[in-house]
């Protein structure tokens, strides 16, 4: 048997063993200390077992992913959210619609300085809902509009996703955290152009409300300062180049805890409540990435990633032919693997393949963010839809189903963008040294 | 007497379990501290904290390690649940076994092989490049953190009760009960 044939097994197991419930990290390891027990000996499998969990773990540079989860944490804990979601409330008054673009809009901001998706969802499914019940809209076209929203804060930095896929890829994370800025606020246009376009062309399902005075809105603007400044601090500083990814994210975390405090949004028990989930959410997360550098050290030894390179290049598949294909076995898996594992087990094998194409690694990472957000919409396993549908247990799936629908025209126009130009993504990153 | 014994060794690796969780939790915090001490040093004074590079290191390490417990024993790992709606509760219980006897299986085995680089660490006087720490304490207190892991999930194999089992932590790592 060759190396690639025991590779393409090896994955199959993966995929069988995933599919039976095994958790996504347990998974990996076994895959990855197995692959290599039978590729090379007992000895280097041992070696791999046992020196990547502490070099994984005792990692400077992933030190800024349980200090980003800390500020999102604490930040969901506070007021910000809802005063990000008031504030476009009132400036946006008056328009058809106005209500669900307040909380698109205010989800990406909040997802500047929360970083998880489903936290996003979670937080405005508490705040706005209720808002946007009140004023009669329709239940599936408010919440896919939380859904939608709620999706952009994996996108909009500071993002756990990306920050994994520079590890795990090597990548500059300033770098990917300026090429995901612009799509991430384009996604977000997007999805509001779709709010307002289904708002049009179904009024029923939103009527309009009354616009507030120019004064009132001038004032909603003032209100969630503490937002701004959090955002400057952490991700300016970042594209400033006056912090490193780490450096903005402990200042973010506790920037978050004096803003809390100071304004007597958190207590201690929220505080320590903050601090223990985000230990053991990034523990998590570190126990699957220790899992996925065991996988892909195997994979990189079965050169499965070259192979399947030199087959697509001797089928005279076009560049665009080979990522279009890859995209659809993202959407595929999207079906029924979380974004994180389905980043870790794919990463490896297809970022050779992008690459030896001569597409750009961090161009590749966007690409790969919007599909596994993409992934959190889509029916009919959408994480943030269901998490909707558990605060909201009167709100029928079927409604939530058919409200995301031309929802998800967004993110696929976005991608198809990025295909025809690059540069979207590609920009800012190029002004950096 | 048995079921005795066994309610003592569950209460004493819950207790052991949420202990290290307290650990992981402080290292956090203080990981958070060392940063923003040191950005704040090094631009107001000039003067950055000598071995925040090696404290930030070792506390995300420590930080990691003792969460593990936690993570186990309050089943937080993430699983794919698709067959969960195909299978009848028994198949899943079963499933849920298996999954934690590999886990405990798995762990054992890092655990094992960690031992060796540990050795090594202590055989070659290996420090850590700022603070000069002996590398094979940070090991210890790394396979300290691993046995909370392994602990877990071996009490999960016997704490269960009913189909699937029960956590033996609530999600937020509190007691589940």
């Amino acid at each position: 048997m060759t190396a690639s044939v025991l590779g393409l097994l090896v994955i199959g197991l993966l995929f069988l063993m995933l599919f039976l419930r095994m958790p996504v990290w347990l998974t990996l390891a076994l895959c990855g200390i197995g692959g290599n027990l039978v590729m090379s000996n007992f000895v280097v499998a041992k070696m791999l077992a046992g020196t990547t969990p502490f070099d994984v773990s005792n990692s400077y540079g992933l030190s800024v992913i349980p200090l980003f989860i800390l500020m999102g944490e604490i930040a969901t804990g506070t007021r910000l959210s809802a005063e990000l979601f008031q504030a476009a409330r009132v400036i946006l008054s008056g328009l058809r619609g106005g209500l669900a673009i307040a909380t698109i809009g205010a989800s990406g901001l909040f997802g500047a300085v929360c970083g998880s998706s489903v936290a996003t969802a979670a937080t405005m499914t508490r705040i706005a809902l209720p808002e946007m019940r009140k004023s009669g809209y329709e239940d599936g076209y408010a919440a896919a509009a939380i859904a939608a929203g709620g999706s952009l804060g994996i996108l909009i930095p500071p993002s756990i996703i990306l920050i994994i896929f520079g590890a795990i890829a090597e990548q500059s994370i300033r770098k990917l955290f300026a090429a995901a800025l612009i799509p991430g606020i384009l996604l977000m246009l997007l999805y509001i152009v779709v709010a307002v376009v289904v708002a049009a062309r179904v009024p029923g399902k939103v009527p309009a409300d009354q616009p507030a005075k120019f004064g009132a809105r001038l004032r909603a603007l003032r209100d969630p300062w503490q937002f701004a400044v959090l955002f400057t601090v952490t991700i300016g500083g970042i594209y400033a180049g006056i912090f490193s990814p780490n450096e903005a994210a402990a200042i973010g975390a506790f920037g978050a805890i004096v803003i809390g405090v100071a304004g007597r949004r958190v207590t201690l028990r929220k505080l320590l409540e903050a601090v223990r989930t985000t230990a053991i959410t990034s523990a998590v997360l570190f126990m699957i990435m220790i899992g996925a550098t065991m996988f892909s050290n195997f994979v990189v030894q079965t050169r499965l990633p070259h192979v399947l390179l030199d087959i697509a290049q001797s089928f005279n598949l076009p560049g665009w032919g080979v990522m279009a294909l890859i995209v659809l076995i993202y959407i595929i898996l999207g079906c029924f693997l979380e974004g994180i594992g389905m980043v870790l087990v794919t990463v490896p094998v297809f970022l050779p393949i992008v690459v030896g194409y001569g597409y750009d690694p961090i161009w590749f990472a966007i690409i790969v963010v919007i599909v596994v957000e993409l992934g959190l919409i889509h029916p009919p396993v959408g994480m943030n839809l269901f998490v909707i549908q558990a605060q909201v247990p009167d709100l029928k799936m079927t409604r939530l189903y058919m409200g995301i629908l031309p929802f998800l025209l967004a993110p696929f126009g976005l991608i198809a963008l990025l295909f025809l130009f690059p540069s979207i993504a590609m920009w800012l990153p190029s002004l950096m040294r | 007497m048995a079921a005795k014994i066994g309610t003592v060794l569950l209460r004493a690796s819950r207790m052991i379990v949420r202990a290290q969780l307290w650990v992981s939790m402080a290292a956090l915090v203080l990981m958070m501290s060392v940063v923003v001490a040191d950005v704040a040093l090094r631009q107001l004074f000039n003067h950055p904290v000598q071995g925040a590079y090696d404290a930030v290191s070792i506390l995300l390490g420590i930080s990691v390690f003792y969460a593990l417990g936690a993570v186990i024993a309050a089943r937080n790992e993430i699983v794919i649940d698709l067959v969960d709606s195909l299978l009848p509760e028994r198949a899943v219980a079963f499933l849920k076994r298996i999954a934690g006897l590999l886990s405990a299986l798995v762990l054992a085995f890092i655990f094992f092989a960690m031992l060796t680089p540990m050795q090594e660490a202590y055989r070659y006087g290996d420090i850590s490049l700022e603070l000069r720490i002996p590398l094979w304490i940070v090991w210890v207190a790394a396979l300290i953190g691993m046995l909370g892991g392994m602990l877990a999930s071996i009490m999960m194999q016997f704490a269960p009760r009913g189909p699937g089992g029960m956590p033996l932590l609530d999600s937020a790592g509190g007691h589940a009960e």
